[in-house]
């Protein structure tokens, strides 16, 4: 744990549907370090969301975790917890959802300053002018509404508002999927320029491979509520061990087309209620042996020093 | 319905329409030329003249004076139980509809019986109990009335709790009171304020049959209901005893509906925009 800014440990999160339990996040560790940008991806449904609403505090795990520096979410006294809440912004994916429709800008950036009480009167009306120009926006958007902001505006609008509290751990919720693709670049720029400048930790949650490339320092890939390979972007985007994540990697077509498709293993994301013995991606994995199918591997069955990959066939 | 000008033209017409039909009510008995209960012994049914501008009754009253009376029933049972209603329905719908739980099960069955009987028939039952007369009519109809109100409210906010923006406060550490002060209540007061207007024009109507089968406000006091329900027996030489006051109502009626219904589009469309 030493100097993890967040401790995840054996994170589970089951929902209930019908008289049955999806096992949405199944046993997920991982830690984001000081000034670290974790990116977890995989495909939707695979819990990664889910991750970020525990970590919120949007919902209730069913057991394991949440260690902020050390300390367990629910034993934070109730002030500080409220700290808690100010360090720790989320920014969603829609930022047609996300923002209240019926509210003015201004109001959009300072609730999270109203709400915690920290500033009031002309102290806040400046502020909230210094976070829109925080983002490359113009003070005359203040009077606005959402409806008259276009995507990449809004999701600005609400990337000032995380960081009206100063926090230092961002969780970023597919900041860019509802965003045009020329859209996206912006606002990726501006989340990396931000982190330099206050020395933000991120939370990137995320499916888009370029996303994760130009701002994530670590990966952890995500398959059916566990995490089954993780380690430097570098590494892992160069080296891929999981078949999952090699699978993952190749499916993302290139910018300048060959006028060929990736060649993909076919089948279907197995069902949530019914998930096959040992290994959840044996499946749809090309190098699944028998093995495979009597034991689930773990993050440790495929180690090479900050690489690891939940397969028994990595070596393979 | 039409667009563009013609749509706006009649909207215009109806709102106008309700707001001079508030000012007939609230100044009454300032603008009435006689007293609703007034009688003219020189001029039993008489056909409209300068004097009595509608004409008078079976008892010589003024037929004008008594429908600007009746306003203030109609409006006043309309605003009263809608008031009642909506209190009703923002406080249990809102906690239904968050905390879920058990006083959404208890409310969504016994609603559920609610709606099990005929609305006019469990007013009757009630106005048989209370006894008649405004209050009476209030009570019955309030009665009545909030568990649909209640209903919608628990459903939007059982919507809204689930939206982004919802989300996104709670992640930042808004308490609850703050989520249903700031996110929750403006949403609804739109939607439910549109409804209202919808729901006024059935309470009207619904008051209108409690007088008219004699068990509303008790004459002399006029009330539209009692006014077309006493008309009826001088169908043939004077039609307009019942013309007049079924005129007012089916006017107060259309107006509230298209004015109301004109709200839920305009207001729905901002939240379509945003979802």
């Amino acid at each position: 744990m030493n100097n993890a800014l967040l401790s995840v440990r054996d994170l589970r999160v089951y929902y209930e549907a019908q008289g049955r339990v999806i096992k949405a996040v199944d046993g997920v560790s991982f830690d984001l370090n000081r000034g670290e940008t974790l990116g977890l991806v995989g495909e939707s449904g695979c819990g990664k969301s889910t991750v970020g609403r525990a970590l919120a505090s949007l919902l209730q795990p069913k057991l394991g975790q949440i260690l902020w520096e050390g300390k367990e979410s629910h034993s934070l006294s109730r002030s500080e917890s409220d700290a808690l809440y100010r360090r720790r912004q989320i920014v969603f994916q829609d930022p047609y959802a996300s923002l209240n429709p019926l509210w003015r800008v201004r109001d959009l950036v300072a609730e999270p300053l109203r709400v915690h009480r920290l500033l009031s009167g002309d102290a806040l009306t400046q502020r909230v002018s210094e976070l829109l120009d925080l983002v490359g926006m113009d003070e005359r958007f203040a009077a606005r509404y959402p409806s008259e902001l276009s995507g990449g505006q809004r999701q600005r609008v609400a990337i000032a508002r995380a960081l009206s509290t100063e926090p230092d751990i961002l969780i970023l919720d597919e900041p860019t999927a509802a965003l045009d693709i020329s859209v996206r670049a912006q606002i990726l720029n501006l989340l990396l320029e931000l982190r330099e400048k206050r020395g933000l930790s991120i939370l990137l949650i995320t499916h888009d491979f370029s996303v994760v490339q130009s701002l994530a320092n670590r990966i952890a890939v995500m398959y059916l509520g566990k995490i089954v390979e993780t380690a430097e972007t570098t590494m892992l985007l160069e080296t891929p061990r999981h078949p999952y994540t090699q699978m993952l990697i190749r499916s993302v077509l290139p910018p300048r087309p060959t006028g060929e498709l990736p060649d993909l293993p076919a089948g279907e994301v197995p069902d949530l209620f019914d998930l096959p013995s040992g290994c959840r991606f044996r499946t749809r994995c090309p190098k699944a042996v028998e093995a495979c199918a009597a034991s689930e591997p773990d993050l440790n069955a495929w180690k090479e020093d900050r690489h690891s990959a939940a397969c028994f066939r990595a070596q393979v | 319905m039409k667009s563009g000008f013609f749509r706006s033209l009649w909207i215009g017409l109806c709102a106008s329409y309700i707001l001079l039909l508030i000012g007939a009510a609230v100044f009454a008995p300032w603008i009435a030329p006689y007293s609703y209960e007034t009688q003219n012994r020189e001029a039993i049914l008489a056909a409209p003249s300068p004097k009595h501008w509608l004409g008078t009754d079976e008892l010589g009253r003024d037929v004008f004076s008594r429908l600007l009376y009746g306003a203030r029933v109609s409006l006043g049972i309309g605003l009263g139980v809608e008031s009642i209603t909506i209190f009703v329905a923002l406080l249990l719908g809102t906690l239904a509809g968050y905390f879920r739980g058990k006083i959404d099960t208890l409310l969504m069955r016994f609603t559920d019986a609610m709606f099990a009987f005929p609305d006019i028939l469990l007013a009757i039952l009630i106005l048989g109990i209370s006894g008649p007369g405004f209050q009476g009519v209030l009570i019955a109809l309030a009665v009545v009335n909030w568990p649909s109100m209640t209903r919608l409210v628990r459903g939007l906010t059982l919507v809204l709790r689930e939206k982004d923006f919802v989300l996104a406060a709670q992640s930042t550490g808004a308490p609850g009171s703050w989520i249903a002060r700031k996110h929750l209540f403006p949403h609804l007061i739109r939607t439910v304020f549109a409804v209202s207007t919808v729901e006024i024009a059935g309470l009207i109507l619904a008051e209108s049959a409690l007088s008219f089968i004699g068990i509303g406000v008790q004459p002399p006091y006029p009330s539209w209901g009692s006014m077309i329900s006493n008309g009826r027996d001088f169908m043939r030489s004077q039609p307009s005893l019942v013309f007049y006051p079924a005129l007012a109502l089916s006017m107060t009626v259309i107006s509230l509906t298209f004015v109301g219904e004109w709200l839920q589009d305009r207001w729905q469309l901002i939240d379509r925009k945003s979802s």
